[in-house]
This record gives C-alpha cells, structure tokens and sequence, in this order.
C-alpha cells in the first residue's frame, strides 16, 4: 500500500503564523466582545423597559423642589422605619448594618423605607441642594420610588427609598439587602451606574429607572 | 456476504485524514472562552464592582466561580462531541480523560459556586433562609438545585472509587441524566445571573454558545451513531485462538466506505436483546481492509466475555475507528513493537503495516503459553520484514530477570533502541514499564506510543 497517505498521528510544523493566528483573533474578538458589553452600568434593557412599557407612572410627581434652606431631615420621607438617624454629611454609616432590620419591617403596610445612604461628600456640607422625588417605577413584585438629592453644583449626592415592595416577606428581605447597595452605589457614581445584586435584578431594573428619569430630567 | 467481496478486488481501507487543528488552537479557544466568560464578569465589576462588605465581594465570588463552572461543563461536553477535528488529534482515550479531569473540575467550582452564594445570601436573612431562597424561593432555583445534584452526582458516580461500585449500565445511566441537570441549572443563569440578565449581548452570547454546543453534540455524536445504525456489520467468521481469546472478523457491504488504519479501535455493539444499548471498545488485530475488519478479543469482563462467544451472522454496529496510536508514528525509523497478552493485537495490525525498512522486533509478553494467539502469524510477518520475535512467558515470578522491561535488559536485547520508534499495547502497568525502561534507554518521548488502556 502506498505510503504516501497522510498520517493520522503526525503534522507538519506549523508556520508561526498558523501557530500565533488563532490567539491573536480570537483574543481580538473576545476583547472587543467584552467591551461592547454594557458594562457596569444602567444597561439598555432597563432603560428599554423604562421605554416600551409605561413603568414609569406620568402622574405621579416627578419633582419636589424642596426649598434650600429646609434642614435636611425635614427632606426625608416621613414613614421611616428602618432608618434610625437619617444623616447628613459626614456619615458614612455601612450599608450592611442597616440591612440586618429586615424581619422587623413586614408589618408596616405604609411605604417604607430603606437605609437612607450618604456618601461622605469630599466636601462637606455641600449636599444642600435639590430634593427630588422619582417617578414610582412600576415592575413585577411592586413600586419603587426614590428621592434623591442634588449638590449646588447639580453633582447626585444622596438618594433615600420612599418606597418599595413590602407587601412579601422575600421582596422586603431582598430589598432591605439590595436597595441599601444601590444607594451607595449611584452616589458613589454620581449616576445610574450601578450594577445589579444577584437575585435583586427586577429591583435593579425599576430602582435604575426611576434614578434615570431623575437624572434625565435634571438640567 | 462472500459474493460481494469476491467480485470486488481487496484492497485496504483509506487512512482517516490528518486533523487540522494544532495545540495552540486548542489553547487559543480555551483562552478566548476564559477571556469573555472572566471578561463579563469583570467590565460588569468584577471584585470591585459595588461595596466593600463581605456579602458583596462573596455574591461576586458567586458570580465568577459560577461563570466557570459552566465553562468547564462547555468545554467537558465540547471533548465528548467526539468531533473528528480533536478525535483525530488526541485520540478519544486522552479527550475521555480531559472529559474526566474537567467533569471534577466544574463539580468543585459548582461546590464553590454554591458556598459563595448561600454566604452572600445568608447576609440578611441567616443560613437557612438562604438556603430556602436558594433552593426554592427565587425564580427557578428548585429546578436548579435539582439539576445541581443530578450534576454532583453524576461527577461522584464517575470518580474512580464509586465507579468501580457500580455495573456499567448503572454508571452509563447515571451519566446520561447529567443533560438533564445540566439543561435544569442553564435557567437561573439566566434569570438570576446578573450578568446575563441584565446585559443583552451577553446573554445572547450565552444563550448561542450553548445552542452552538447542543448542536454540536446532536450532530457529532448522535449523528455519528445513528450513521453508524444505518451500516451494521455482521459477524463473518469467529476463530477460537488461544485460552479465553477469540478473533471476530467483521464484515459488510459498506465497508467500502470505511476510513480506517491498523492500530485504530472501534466501539461495537451486538445488536442482540439486551446488549444493543452497550458499546466496548476493541482494537483492530490487522490491517482494515473491505475484506473485514478483524478484531481479537480476550474474555475479561461480562461484556468482553459476551463478545467472545458472539455467534457468525450476528449484526454489530460499529462506531468508530477511534485512537491516533498508529503504526504512522513508526515513519521511516525502525520499530520496537512490545505486546501484552491480548495487547498482541494491535501489534500484529502494526506489523502488518510496516516496510521492511523498520526492522521490527516484536517483544510478547504473557503469563502462560495457554494465552498465547497470532505468534505464526507474527512469526511470518516478521520474518518478510527483517525483524525478530522475542517472547516472555511465565508469571513474573518465574522470569530469569526481575524487570524484563528495564533500560539494562532491553539494551542488551536491542543495542539500537534510542533510534527506534516504541509502540507500545498491553495493560497500563506493562505500558508504563515500557514507557518508564525505554525513556531511560534513550529513546526521546515523542518515539513512545502507546493507546491509555482506559476501558
């Protein structure tokens, strides 16, 4: 039989290029894949939904201009349970610690509220400026709404709960968990970019979209 | 059907083709999965992505070790495709046993996916609530924890130990519902996984390399039994050759359309009442032609057994030929050919291959004479191809040196070995033997084959 058949086991030596080809264009696909991801941020399906679907109630009010000179505690919601001291300024009380109230909460049928989260401003006393309510996001377990405060500068300083879905053991659980990283998060980022908390995304979606409709609705 | 096969002149099978995927292929592929899988996870925060507590850097811990976990069960489902491209590289004996070392390797990523996540979640609710949101309480978490223990399972059903516990059709059964546990936890990755549920592309990067891979493993594996269905074989002849030992020849009329080369296997299932669901390997015992494929086959186990007393014109369904320890390796050097006991066939389908320029020297090995089978035969065909026959029988007590397959020994009876090629077929401790006596007689590693006697 002729030996000239093509062995099974053995190969040629491959050229550089054919060894070096495959690694450089599979990693080039595969960065450029990574950075057209969304990213750490609002995601086009929130906002999408905010979009498409009425989630976003027109009627309710979408801004309360508090006046400058109000004291900040007289900013914040008035049905707060869980929150002991809303503060101001140079708090930068952990967001796990308030967490842990959970189970207390179930009982309230009125709004209630997350750990109100402040960022410690790099310059104090300058979160002063504009109190701002969301538009209640709409979405599968209840309603999110936030209220949100601006600096002088129109810099998102503060962001506090007003309400979320209390109406299920799991969902004020979740929600005492997740919405207090959410806080923390957009004012670290001065923004909706904020990154979902593993099984926290339906809140994720309708907390993003009521803090995008403040921002997109700020000068 | 003897008829067919007068009228068409005999003629040996055609070779499979060479693979064309090299190492760094592999290496490319492997590293572009970890890339985009690692890559999701990072540009979505990674480690730092919200928060310094201890609850958020364990649900991004979660998020990672889960990530990987499914990219090991990816790539451990790629290797059982059997696809010619890596069969043909690797042989399927190496890629079953990548297959093993990565089904351990995602079953303790899932065992840290899974401690991650009942920590991140036990933050504000304790332990048990956790797992009570874990394991039913969210959206399509009671179908993945299911799935995940079908998974753990399967894994702890194949580790070596618990595998030898159990029959064959237990194991085999077992192992057949991991698409089910695997299918029940893709759900909540993307559901729950935030980052596939809140990121299209990504999500439809996932969705696809797991539609990509189903098809895959339909069109690779099941398609190349059901092509192996539509073209039994049928015993034509059974030949009683030594003490336990017996030679099936196989033969059929599509035979023709066979690529197949000595030294290969084949996975053959009688298809008979009760065994049709079952396939074992064999190995060729000569050159495939469209004359027949002849296989020898020492009664071991049940299964074995059962094919020594296979009956002439029973059907048989053949997959295959699998393996790349050819006798192609040999090239234009000289040959060292080492046989134990029922390892002698592959070796005769080597000889029969090789020229006479390879001068092989054929080394058998067996306990007893009773098991002795092909020595005339390998006596001839050494004989046409300027080589010689060295036999050791006896059990290991009896021979007249301790280690018949030391550097020493194996100098004095070949002084040119380090130029020869060794190819190597018997049970793994001989092969290791030979391995282990050969590279320290100087023969370079790339010249020692041997087939993993994995079965």
């Amino acid at each position: 039989m002729s030996q000239n058949r093509p062995p099974i086991g053995r190969q040629s030596k491959p050229t550089f290029a054919r060894q070096v080809m495959p690694a450089v264009v599979l990693t080039a696909v595969g960065v450029g894949f990574v950075s057209m991801l969304d990213g750490a941020t609002t995601g086009s399906v929130g906002l999408t939904a905010v979009a498409t679907n009425p989630i976003v109630d027109p009627n309710a009010p979408t801004t309360i201009v508090a006046d400058p000179n109000t004291t900040a505690p007289a900013a914040q919601p008035t049905n707060t349970t869980l929150a002991p001291t809303p503060v101001q300024g140079n708090s930068a009380a952990p967001v796990a610690t308030a967490a842990p109230a959970a189970p207390a909460a179930p009982a309230t049928a009125a709004p209630i509220t997350a750990a109100p989260v402040t960022a410690a401003p790099s310059n104090p006393g300058a979160c002063d400026g504009d109190v701002v309510a969301s538009p209640s996001a709409q979405f599968r377990y209840g309603v999110i709404q936030l209220q949100t405060q601006f600096t002088t500068a129109n810099v998102l300083c503060n962001v506090t709960v007003l309400q979320f879905p209390n109406d299920r053991r799991t969902s004020v659980q979740i929600n005492n968990y997740a919405l207090p990283i959410y806080n923390q998060e957009a004012v670290q980022n001065h923004s909706a970019k904020i990154r979902a908390v593993s099984g926290a995304t339906y809140s994720w979606q309708a907390y993003v979209a009521a803090l995008q409709a403040v921002l997109d609705s700020r000068p | 059907m003897p008829q067919r096969t007068s009228r068409m002149p005999i003629r040996r099978l055609r070779s499979p083709g060479t693979s064309l995927i090299r190492d760094t292929d592999v290496g490319a592929v492997i590293g572009f999965l970890t890339l985009v899988v690692v890559g999701i996870w990072w540009h979505h925060g990674g480690m730092i992505g919200f928060g310094n507590s201890i609850v958020t850097k364990m649900t991004a811990l979660d998020q990672v070790t889960g990530l990987l976990c499914s990219e090991a069960g990816l790539l451990g489902l790629i290797l059982v495709t059997r696809t010619p491209l890596l069969e043909r590289k690797y042989g399927l004996d190496r890629l079953l046993n990548w297959h093993r070392i990565l089904g351990v390797a995602m079953s303790l990523l899932l065992i840290l996916h899974i401690v991650f996540s009942v920590w991140a979640w036990s933050t504000p609710g304790g332990v048990f609530n956790a797992v009570k949101s874990l394991t039913g309480g969210e959206s399509y978490m009671a179908l993945t924890a299911v799935g995940t223990l079908i998974v753990l399972l399967v894994t702890l059903s194949s580790l070596k130990w618990f595998r030898n516990q159990l029959s064959y059709e237990m194991w085999y059964f077992v192992h057949l519902t991991v698409y089910v546990g695997l299918a029940m936890s893709f759900s909540h990755q993307i559901v729950l996984g935030s980052d596939f549920a809140t990121d299209k592309l990504a999500r439809w990067f996932w969705v696809g390399i797991h539609i990509v891979i189903i098809l895959w493993i339909i069109w690779s594996r099941w398609g190349s039994l059901v092509k192996a269905c539509t073209r039994p074989l049928h015993v034509a002849s059974v030949t009683h050759e030594a003490q336990g030992v017996t030679s099936v020849v196989l033969q059929g009329s599509h035979l023709q359309q066979h690529r197949a080369q000595a030294g290969q296997f084949y996975l053959l299932r009688q298809v008979v009442r009760g065994r049709w669901w079952r396939a074992n390997p064999f190995s060729l015992s000569s050159v495939p032609t469209t004359a027949g494929l002849r296989f020898t086959i020492k009664a071991r186990g049940e299964a074995s057994e059962a094919m020594t007393r296979i009956r002439v014109g029973t059907k048989v369904i053949a997959e295959g030929p699998y393996g790349v320890c050819t006798p192609d390796a040999v090239g234009e050097k000289k040959a060292l050919l080492v046989a134990g006991g029922v390892g002698i066939g592959p070796i005769v389908s080597y000889l029969e291959h090789l020229t006479p320029s390879s001068e092989p020297i054929v080394l058998y090995r067996a306990h007893s004479n009773k098991e002795v089978s092909h020595l005339e035969e390998i006596e001839a065909l050494v004989k046409e191809r300027n080589g010689r026959v060295h036999t050791l029988i006896g059990p290991r007590a009896k021979l007249k040196v301790a280690d018949p397959f030391s550097p020493k020994v194996l100098l004095k009876l070949i002084p040119d070995l380090a130029d020869r090629v060794v190819m190597v077929a018997g049970p793994e401790s001989m092969v290791k033997a030979v391995q282990r006596g050969s590279k320290a007689a100087g023969v370079p590693s790339e010249n020692i084959h041997a087939e993993r006697a994995w079965w």
